[in-house]
């Protein structure tokens, strides 16, 4: 038997327009019938490196043609964060979950009018998988051997994954290139030269709701509307409704928000420390601020506890865990939301961002800003304060340690300097060292030289998507990195706890698995997390049918967005 | 010494006969300070600069709280207003109110008017030590907590700004010194030889200081400190102030060049070696004094040039780094577009930078004029 996760709008599409290359229009909700006409502008902070999205490692990259211009089999909800289907119309799995079947929409046209097939689909996997091509999908689709592929016919996959994988719809959600027009330079090895940036923006096709039509370098991109896409709102009408999307490049946040002031862009996301300010001119400037809730961005300190390269006594406190606990309760986090978020924020204390409400366990530990349970915990580790009140461990050592983060970033320099002080009055001696972003992320990485790190992670709806950081031979293990064997019992059982929540297929079962590992880490706080920023946007009234979360952003739905004259 | 020359030093202009008679008697620092003191201009630049650098070499006695010290209650407080009158109208001790976060999303903060909070003076606060040495902990002025008094307002740390100005004036103002040091023994020495040899060597030494001139000493700094990512902050500046001493000689090294090409031809050189002393000596003990003017004016006038560069540097991440203050990493900080149009405060720095290299000009100005009374440049001849 068979277990179908297909979705009941897919199934009722096909029983509508049974089999054939007729085209299969996928139905979007959304709260208006929109009218057709008008543009979109944003304005984005960098220029793209590359229109190839399999060479694209940067979000100033990705942004633009992610979504956009290329789109993946499944995707997720803006909203919801569920899983639902893109160029797949449906699918489904063998009972040991192993093999996965995927029902391509028929009537998908790339945007040079060639009809997309289940060609391009295994053409991508071979992409994928070409060890010439350094893209950022492999090393994930390796588990760790590759994906079996084949196609079954002109409108049907067939993945055989090499185990039960609970994150199987997560892995296939790679954007699909086109096979009639990459297969040959790849052929000639040309692969890694397709689609730079002086590529003529026209001669970008995908199958997404937008084509380029011009690119210039520090100033704009624009895309039109892709008149034979696949989605169509509730009475049928063809999406998407904006005739325009156009991107700004700005240089830096100030020019993004003059920009938006002077009405040359028309959707802008607002820092929190602007959103009262700007909540009272919102009448006269003719926008409504929309409030998406946290970010899925954490902040954090984390000590290095590992023994190969940090020296004693050093490593033994850092590996304390009532050194840990203490530090954590020296956490101001109220004064961090006031002054670098205007209040903007919440705190976080499951390793799960609060947005992630799906895994988030809401009653782990917590440690409120508290000097007093700080020295209690510090006392209780066997630290002693000396007559000048400073702190020495249980050999006489005075504990003295460097804290690093990058520099000119405000959210983390404030941090270092707020956590620096509080240390300081617990009889710390803490220099404090802001850095080059890519050298603190070195040292991070390689473990060497450094005692505590004041840094940040983007984090995904999975849990599985930072077993990287949490299982121990991660390579964002930051805390014991390069170790192929878990250094303590509590980091072994993380790691079985990935293991198996990697393989369980019942949502809700998996969970629950997931909550011990919040425990865990709340209780061991291998990392001490700070504070959560909350997301805004402001978007001109004319703009309908939006739906900002800060999951999805202000555009996930852009397909449905229209301007109301 | 013996060898020192009697003949009237190439450096004094030949005086016309009427201002001599005016003149006669004085020594020749005398006749420079007189003129210097006419420059109007240049003697208030003076004084606005004794008082800086005073006030930089006393901040952390003039300075209600030390450089570092933060307040997370006040972050972006505004300016303290001071009080002279009671509520009544009546000129009273002045005193301050204490204020308070009414908002936290606008940062509006309004004062607590129910308690007076006097400026005392000679207030026993923080310690620190004076001059690097002396331990001591009383400030000039300040008020009783829970109050404050931040005459220029907070920055985002709850930091006051005047202390951290005057703090920072420290970094800011001398760190010319080594850059003066630098510059002038490397310039003397290398324009002396040059210039005192002549020919095959002046010509080789000059096209290397014409390369050397060439160089974009800004963006080869910056290029520099990017280079020295992972050395620590502290040495990075170290670093960028000697290599930015070390590109800025050649300039100062061709004037120098030039003046000893001619100096060189004087009788006095040609005692000075008569008499056994060595090229080297006669070059630093002879030929080099007679430069004196030029080297003052030229030093006064690479000042201000010199205050710039540590700010810029500063401004860009480059310079002194937080917590520890100078004008210029202060005002990066007022850089964000809210932070600017909602506490103007944070731009103080920059006027304090402003009058600096104001002054530092004006005084210049006056010393060129003092010193070298040919090149009048400005108001009436003199």
């Amino acid at each position: 038997m068979k277990r179908s996760l297909s979705w009941l709008m897919a199934a009722a599409l096909v029983l509508a327009f049974g089999l054939g290359a007729l085209a299969q229009p996928y139905v979007m909700e959304a709260e208006t019938i929109g009218q057709y006409g008008g543009e979109i502008r944003i304005a984005t902070l960098g220029d793209p490196r590359t229109f190839n999205p399999y060479l694209a490692k940067e979000t100033s990259s990705t942004d633009v043609i992610i979504g956009r211009i290329f789109e993946p089999l499944i995707g997720r909800n803006g909203v919801t964060t569920a899983h639902e289907p893109r160029l797949a119309k449906a699918w489904e799995f063998s009972e040991d979950g192993t093999v996965w079947t995927f029902y391509l929409r028929e009537g998908v046209y790339w945007h040079d009018g060639v009809e997309f097939t289940a060609d391009d689909v295994i053409f991508t996997l071979d992409i994928i998988y070409d060890p010439e091509i350094p893209n950022n999908y492999r090393d994930g689709m390796l588990y760790p051997d590759p994906i079996q592929y084949r196609k079954i016919d002109r409108y049907t996959v067939e993945f055989t994954f090499p185990m039960a994988l609970a994150t199987a719809m997560d892995d296939v959600s790679f954007p699909i290139i086109p096979k009639h027009i990459l297969e040959q330079p790849w052929k000639e090895g040309r692969f890694n030269e397709m689609w730079g940036v002086d590529t003529p923006p026209w001669e970008i096709i995908g199958t997404g709701p937008f084509q380029m039509v011009e690119y210039r370098p520090s100033e704009r991109i624009v895309m039109t509307r892709n008149p034979n896409y696949w989605r169509v709102d509730a009475e049928g009408n063809p999406l998407p409704y904006i005739t325009r999307f156009v991107m700004y490049i700005a240089g830096n946040q100030d020019a993004m928000r003059l920009m938006f002031d002077n009405r040359e862009t028309n959707i802008y996301g607002v820092r929190g420390t602007e959103v009262d300010e700007m909540q009272d001119n919102a009448e006269r400037g003719g926008y409504t601020i929309y409030e998406g809730g946290p970010t899925f961005s954490t902040l954090f300190v984390v000590f290095n506890q590992n023994e190969l390269f940090v020296p004693s006594p050093k490593v033994e406190w850092f590996q304390n865990k009532l050194f840990r606990q203490a530090v954590a309760h020296a956490v101001d986090k109220q004064s961090l939301i006031d002054i670098v978020f205007g209040g903007r924020a919440v705190p976080q204390w499951s390793p799960v961002s609060a947005p992630n409400r799906q895994f988030l366990k809401e009653d782990v530990k917590t440690y409120p800003y508290d000097l007093e349970e700080s020295r209690r915990l510090l006392a209780e580790a066997g630290f002693t304060w000396g007559p000048d009140g400073r702190l020495y461990d249980w050999n006489g050592n005075h504990v003295e340690f460097t804290l690093s983060t990058n520099e000119g970033n405000l959210q983390r320099e404030t941090f270092m300097t707020l956590l620096a002080e509080d240390l300081t009055e617990l009889g710390m001696t803490v220099h404090t060292n802001p850095m080059d972003f890519n050298l603190l992320v070195n040292q991070l990485t390689s473990g060497e030289n450094w005692d505590a790190i004041i840094i940040g992670l983007t984090g995904g709806v999975d849990p599985d998507g930072g077993s990287n950081v949490w299982q121990s031979s991660g390579g964002l293990h930051m805390w014991n990195i390069g170790r192929d064997e878990p250094q303590t019992e509590w980091e072994a059982r993380v790691d079985e706890i990935f293991e198996i929540g990697r393989t369980i297929l019942d949502p809700e079962e998996r969970v629950k698995v997931y909550y011990e590992w919040q425990d865990i880490i709340a209780e061991e706080v291998p990392l001490i997390y700070a504070v959560t920023p909350l997301v805004y946007a402001a978007a001109r009234n004319e703009i309908k049918n939006i739906e900002y979360t800060a999951y999805g952003g202000s555009l996930h739905n852009i397909h449905v967005l229209w301007i109301d004259n | 010494m013996a060898t020192t020359p009697t003949a009237p030093s190439p450096g004094a202009p030949p005086v016309p006969a009427k201002a001599a008679e005016e003149y006669r008697g004085f020594s020749l620092t005398a006749l420079a300070w007189r003129r210097f003191r006419r420059h109007k201009l240049a003697m208030y630049a003076s004084v606005v600069l004794i008082i800086l650098y005073a006030a930089a070499i006393f901040s952390p006695f003039l300075a209600p709280y030390s450089e570092t010290r933060s307040n997370r209650q006040k972050y972006f407080h505004p300016p303290t207003k001071i009080h002279f009158f009671d509520e009544n109208g009546r000129l009273t001790r002045p005193y301050v109110y204490n204020y308070r976060l009414v908002d936290v999303g606008r940062r509006i903060y309004e004062p607590v008017t129910t308690t007076k909070y006097p400026i005392k003076f000679f207030v026993k606060g923080e310690s620190y030590k004076l001059f690097g040495l002396i331990e001591w902990d009383v400030h000039l002025y300040g008020v009783d907590s829970p109050a404050v008094i931040y005459p220029l307002g907070a920055d985002h740390l709850g930091r006051d700004i005047v202390s951290r100005m005057l703090h920072g004036s420290r970094k800011s103002l001398f760190i010319v010194i080594p850059l003066i040091v630098i510059t002038v023994s490397i310039g003397l020495m290398y324009g002396g030889i040059s210039g005192y040899f002549g020919g095959r060597t002046d010509n080789i030494m000059m096209r290397i200081g014409e390369v050397v001139m060439a160089v974009p000493s800004f963006y080869l700094l910056i290029a520099l400190a990017g280079v020295m990512r992972d050395v620590p902050a502290q040495q990075r500046f170290a670093a960028v102030i000697a290599i930015l001493g070390l590109v800025s000689w050649a300039g100062f090294a061709r004037v120098i060049r030039g003046m000893v090409l001619s100096l060189r031809q004087q009788e006095f050189v040609e005692g000075a070696l008569a008499i056994g002393n060595s090229h080297l000596r006669t070059i630093v003990r002879h030929i080099l004094p007679n430069t004196i003017s030029y080297v003052v004016v030229s030093i006064t006038l690479q000042v201000p040039g010199f205050i710039i560069a540590e700010s810029s540097l500063s401004f860009l991440g480059l310079g002194v780094q937080e917590p520890f203050s100078s004008w210029g990493n202060m005002l990066s900080n007022a850089t964000d577009l809210t932070n600017l149009t909602r506490y103007p405060w944070m731009l103080a720095p920059g006027f304090l930078i402003f009058i600096t290299v104001l002054a530092w000009n004006y005084v210049g100005d006056g010393v060129r004029d003092a010193l070298d009374p040919r090149a009048v440049t400005s108001g009436e001849p003199r």
